[in-house]
């Protein structure tokens, strides 16, 4: 049986100003059907990719918000966003799609240190 | 150490290309090998055959394919990606009835799947995002 990898995907970018958002989670998710553990992590602006009622149609662009629920599906439940980014963007857990774990700063140092691979966005 | 490389942002517009390229050039001169280049987002860019830089500017398309064919270096190209900018080779031009293809060996047209494999096989898999 072969190994599984453990790869954490870091994005930090806010959903629609760039192509970022949706090449991260494209990739994660082509991860997780290679059957690898997969991880994310959202900080700075991208927290907003998170929030729901998302109305990018009229950009026009695809959701990003609804890409996220297909998080679910491909087994990837290790979601993790900054405490700190979330605070200083006056956004709560509840105002989010999916399930997250918060997490400080400085506790990201011993999360990457977990994981085999870490791949930034 | 076996590395890999994504670069995902385009040349020209960004540094991330040209510091890949340094970086995959120190490596090998340290007697690191450097298994697979991934070429997504903006970073497809690097392998249009249309490229012209000024003649006093350095010919990354250039050094890209010297690069390849001396280390044998895989150069992969998200094809998702590379449809959205115009980036077709001789395959998908024709496929999507287009006058022309401007992408050919050493740089091939794949998926996504390239780069969580190069990242499974590859010691190192290190992004070069800006």
């Amino acid at each position: 049986m072969p190994t599984i990898t453990k790869i954490l995907f870091i994005t930090d970018k806010a959903p629609y100003a760039s192509i970022s958002a949706k090449e991260s989670l494209d990739a994660a998710l082509v991860g997780a059907a290679f059957g690898q553990e997969i991880s994310l992590l959202f900080r700075g602006d991208a927290v907003y990719q998170l929030i729901k009622n998302q109305s990018p149609d009229v950009l026009p662009q695809k959701n990003i918000g609804a890409a996220l629920t297909a998080l679910e599906l491909y087994d990837i439940q290790q979601v993790f966003v900054c405490r700190q980014s979330m605070l200083t963007r006056g956004l709560k857990a509840n105002d989010f799609v999916i399930e997250t774990q918060p997490f400080d700063p400085e506790q990201l140092a011993d999360l990457m240190e977990t994981q085999d691979h870490i791949l930034t966005f | 150490m076996i590395f890999s490389l994504s670069i995902t942002q385009s040349p020209y517009s960004h540094q991330g290309s040209l510091t890949a390229y340094k970086f995959a050039r120190s490596a090998l001169a340290k007697g690191h090998s450097i298994h697979r280049i991934f070429f997504y987002g903006g970073g497809v860019l690097n392998s249009s055959a249309l490229t012209i830089p000024p003649q006093d500017e350095f010919n990354l398309f250039e050094a890209w394919k010297i690069l390849a064919n001396d280390f044998d270096i895989e150069l992969i190209v998200c094809i998702a990606s590379a449809l959205r900018r115009g980036i077709l080779d001789a395959d998908e031009a024709a496929r999507y009835e287009k006058d022309a293809a401007n992408l050919h060996a050493p740089f091939i047209l794949s998926g996504l799947g390239q780069l969580l494999d190069a990242v499974i096989e590859s010691d190192r898999l290190i992004t070069f995002s800006n």
